[in-house]
């Protein structure tokens, strides 16, 4: 919800407004020598003396702490609101402005109605539930009020949130159906260039064909690049990382050992080679990790490092299948950044919902103790 | 040849000889031509009383012609059609829920719905709209758009008395009826170059018959042409010209005089306009559809060009026929009129916004919609509410995606856009599935189910909603030792289905969707006038506040 519409300024102005008349009525009663004498309170307003010494205690703390409960058993009924959708009781645009804006005016009202002291334990604990889930709430505001235009911005093709898991299995799968197209075979010649084979890693010098995986692929890049004035750049999917990579979570990377060969002098069979290494240590490790982030290629300018100098490292025929490769590494990492801008989203709701539960009940549960235990 | 054997996989292989036996017609072919082109081309079927010869929905690639016997052509799918309905709970109205269920056009009558008589299907006959059945003799023809266009099967037909027939690949159909000359692109791609054939008197016969017993009921479908009496309809019917055109062929184009009107007889004809970026496709007309008459009442020059899609019939009234007409009916001139002027009026509405992004807005088929649901990425927070509320209004199956392709900070969801060029109608074979005159798209009671629109859709908008009825089946139990084979004849339950699409929730005051957004995100609006007015005001903030600018976007919702 963008606060920052002109559809919340009726609800601004009436909360100023409310929020102002009620610390005239406090102060005029509680304090009313701070008051000019012109805007003394009207004897109909003015409450009796109370008994109690505590303002909640009196009729006009008795207001205010109604008041509240009243908007707080509202503010809940919101979730009720949200779960039958089709009730045509008001748009349910409309009951979140007034949630948002109800639940602020409750603020001056708690304060008044506490006359400025924590009291006991119990009211203590109620204070404390009521700054988590203010806090909470108002940080969830600011959340969905910038959120949505970071995500359109740093995710120019987003996926279903609950298909997710699906996108990744299907570029494991692709990423595996490549990497059986390799054939194993007993070791060949050693290129000083490549990283060092292990026994299971080596290739024939025949060149298999190798079917290209993208046209089974429909995630979101790849339809997003069709569109004329949505392709993506390197530089929106491409996150770049500000913070250091962590180096244990992965094998090292396939640095060169010396500087790369010219790809003209590389054969097919070095290719493969390199591509089945850089499958094998890499891209499978990443594709099929449950927190890509973590791993070397979740850095957006480790990745384009990598695949540059593996495109330098192939021959000509094997380029269009690295531009492949880096294009599941590049899908991934905007999943990974997808999952985590959605969970900052919509997390703050596992902390302001329960929260809020709670402090109702207490709340009921100290108007009861207060109104009919006192 | 190989080809020929897939697809006619059963019934007797008959030979050249034995074809021009049961298709005397095919004497008139030279011998040489048959020998090339006619061999395994045609299998001969003996059906039993009662059984089916082909199902409607069915993908088939030949066509039929009855030897001996009658059967029955009818339509077995209920003629009824979908309907979401608010369901009232104990708690009253506002606390309801909805409910999908089949309705047909008595009990639920849709403004717009066609007042069609008829049901036009791949055969020389119609099938009356209260009770779509009717039979086939000796003879006849069925099946002719299936070969010739590969569309679905129009109606269910069911041997009525022990039947022969002979099955035959677009070949032998075109050596009987004559084939059309195809479109530059159908030459350019296809790797046979197949033989000229101008058709035989098979042709002049079927014609004959349609004239004789058809065309009164066909022209007396139209409900413009409900009021003539018998005696003008038989001076049409000696008068009308009986037009067959080829695939892309012009029938009448944007500009030109105005000389004759059109019903067509079978086929699909594509109504568009010349823009400077290219055609506008208005609509697609199918069989028992019309147009031209415009020009003819208006006295003016065509509105619009009407193209062949593939093989059409089409039957033409001259000028001066359909002027005598006017006169000696007035109360046909005045329905013509109201048609006319409704079909001038969305005509005359069609403008691009100046100013727009014009390569997003053509690339991604905007301009082509005519009521989107965009959702401002801007305020969405992905909570998906829109989906839920909808697949709530709808049985528990959602008919929107918040999925697609962006345009600006809005996503244009996964629903159906009301198309300008609405390709899903384009193939359906009983034309059931056609647009109001205010463009939207509309399902009329007699859909089949064969799913090919929503195979056409290329935005995915289009679901097949599978209901559960009861429908009597007849099972052949053979007889033993020679003895006749006998039915048995049982309910069982089947699943029918029915295209439907966004229906807008019209049946409430604003779409379940929008009305769920938390965000003010979901917005239901007609693209032209939504993005054109905020170029408008774009345009107009040298000389007034930025204030003005969001307001402009607020204005135009379609519901």
């Amino acid at each position: 919800m963008r606060i920052v519409n002109r559809a919340h300024l009726p609800w601004l102005i009436f909360v100023v407004v409310a929020t102002l008349f009620a610390i005239w009525l406090y102060v005029g009663n509680f304090a009313p020598q701070h008051l000019p004498s012109e805007l003394h309170l009207p004897d109909s307003l003015l409450q009796k003396p109370s008994e109690s010494h505590r303002v909640g205690g009196t009729p006009l703390g008795l207001i205010f702490g109604s008041i509240a409960l009243g908007i707080f058993v509202f503010a809940a009924l919101l979730g009720v609101r949200k779960k039958v959708v089709l009730w045509r009781i008001g748009t349910v645009q409309r009951w979140l402005r007034a949630h948002i804006w109800l639940t602020l005016l409750t603020i001056p009202l708690v304060i008044l109605h506490s006359g400025f002291r924590l009291g006991g334990p119990m009211t203590t604990l109620i204070i404390v539930l009521y700054v988590i889930v203010m806090v909470s709430g108002i940080y969830g505001l600011v959340l969905q009020h910038y959120m949505p235009t970071a995500m359109m911005e740093r995710l120019p093709a987003e996926s279903v949130y609950e298909q997710i898991p699906h996108i990744r299995a299907q570029l494991v799968a692709a990423a595996t159906k490549m990497r059986d197209t390799f054939k194993p075979a007993p070791p060949a010649k050693q290129d000083a260039g490549a990283p060092a084979p292990s026994a299971e890693k080596t290739v024939t010098t025949g060149t298999a064909a190798m079917a290209s995986t993208s046209a089974e692929l429909s995630t979101p890049t790849a339809r997003a690049k069709t569109v004329v004035g949505s392709a993506i750049t390197a530089e929106t999917v491409a996150l770049p990382e500000k913070k250091p990579v962590p180096a244990s979570a992965t094998p090292p990377p396939p640095k060169p050992a010396s500087p790369p060969k010219p790809a003209a002098s590389a054969t097919d069979a070095d290719s493969e080679a390199a591509l089945l290494e850089l499958l094998d240590r890499q891209i499978l490790p990443y594709l099929s990790a449950r927190r890509g982030d973590r791993m070397l290629l979740g850095n957006a300018r480790f990745s384009e490092d990598t695949f540059r100098f593996v495109k330098l490292r192939v021959t000509d025929a094997y380029r269009d299948r690295v531009e492949e490769m880096q294009s599941w590494c590049d899908e991934r990492r905007m999943l990974d950044l997808q999952l985590k801008l959605h969970h900052w989203l919509h997390s703050w709701l596992f902390v302001h919902a329960p929260v809020s539960f709670l402090l109702l009940m207490l709340v009921f549960w100290h108007a009861f103790v207060t109104l009919f235990k006192y | 040849m190989a080809d020929v054997v897939e697809k006619l996989t059963t019934g007797e292989p008959l030979s050249v000889d034995q074809l021009i036996e049961y298709l005397p017609a095919l004497k008139e072919i030279p011998r040489a031509q048959l020998d090339n082109w006619a061999k395994g081309a045609a299998v001969l079927h003996r059906y039993r009383k009662g059984e089916i010869v082909c199902e409607e929905g069915e993908f088939g690639s030949t066509a039929y012609y009855i030897v001996s016997g009658t059967v029955d052509i009818f339509i077995h799918n209920p003629l009824a059609h979908l309907r979401t309905h608010p369901v009232r709970s104990f708690l009253g109205r506002s606390m309801r829920r909805m409910k999908s269920f089949l309705t047909d056009d008595q009990t639920d009558l849709r403004p717009e719905a066609h007042q069609r008589k008829f049901i036009g299907i791949d055969a020389n006959v119609d099938l009356p709209i209260n009770r779509p059945l009717a039979q086939l003799g000796p003879g006849e023809l069925f099946g002719e758009m299936t070969c010739r266009t590969y569309q679905p099967r129009s109606a269910t037909v069911q041997a009525r008395d022990p039947c022969v027939m002979v099955e035959m690949l677009r070949v032998i159909l075109d050596m009987l009826v004559g084939n059309r000359t195809p479109s530059d692109v159908t030459k350019a791609t296809t790797k046979v170059k197949m033989p000229t054939f101008k058709g035989t008197s098979f042709k002049a016969e079927l014609e004959r018959k349609y004239r004789e017993r058809s065309l009164s009921n066909h022209l007396r479908s139209v409900p413009l042409f409900a009021s003539l009496d018998d005696e003008f309809l038989e001076y049409l019917r000696q008068h009308v010209e009986l037009v067959s055109c080829n695939q892309n062929q012009i029938i009448c184009k944007e500009g030109d005089e105005a000389d004759a009107f059109y019903l067509i007889r079978s086929g699909m004809v594509r109504v568009s306009n010349a823009l400077p970026g290219g055609d506008m496709v208005r609509t697609y007309l199918s069989r028992g559809d019309y147009f031209g008459e415009i020009g003819l009442l208006r006295k003016i020059k065509r509105t619009a060009t009407c193209t062949a899609l593939d093989a059409v019939d089409v039957v033409r009234i001259p000028a001066a026929d359909f002027s005598l007409m006017l006169e000696r009916f007035p109360a046909v001139r005045q329905q013509i009129e109201a048609v006319a002027g409704a079909r001038f009026a969305a005509h005359e509405q069609k403008t691009i916004p100046a100013g727009l992004h014009l390569d997003d807005f053509l690339n991604q088929g905007l301009f082509e919609a005519q009521n989107l649901l965009l959702i401002d990425l801007e305020n969405c927070t992905r909570c998906d509410a829109c989906v839920r509320a909808c697949a709530t209004a709808h049985d528990g199956v959602s008919r929107l995606l918040r999925d697609g392709l962006r345009y600006e900070h809005f996503l244009v969801a996964t629903a159906c856009r009301s198309c300008r060029d609405p390709l899903c109608m384009t193939q359906c074979p009983v034309g059931s599935i056609r647009r109001k005159e205010n463009l939207e798209i509309i399902i009329e009671d007699w859909c089949i189910g064969c799913g090919k629109c929503a195979e056409l859709c290329p935005y995915g908008n289009i679901n097949m909603h599978p209901l559960e009825l009861m429908r009597e089946v007849k099972t052949e139990i053979k007889g033993k030792e020679g003895a006749p084979s006998t039915f048995k004849v049982e309910q069982k339950k089947v699943t029918a289905y029915k295209a439907n699409t966004c229906d807008l929730c019209t049946q409430l005051s604003t779409p379940s969707c929008v009305y769920a957004c938390p965000h003010d995100a979901a917005k239901r609006v007609d693209p032209q006038r939504f993005f054109g007015d905020a170029i408008a005001a774009q345009t107009e903030l040298i000389g007034t506040a930025w204030s003005q600018l969001p307001a402009r976007y607020e204005t135009h919702h379609t519901h």
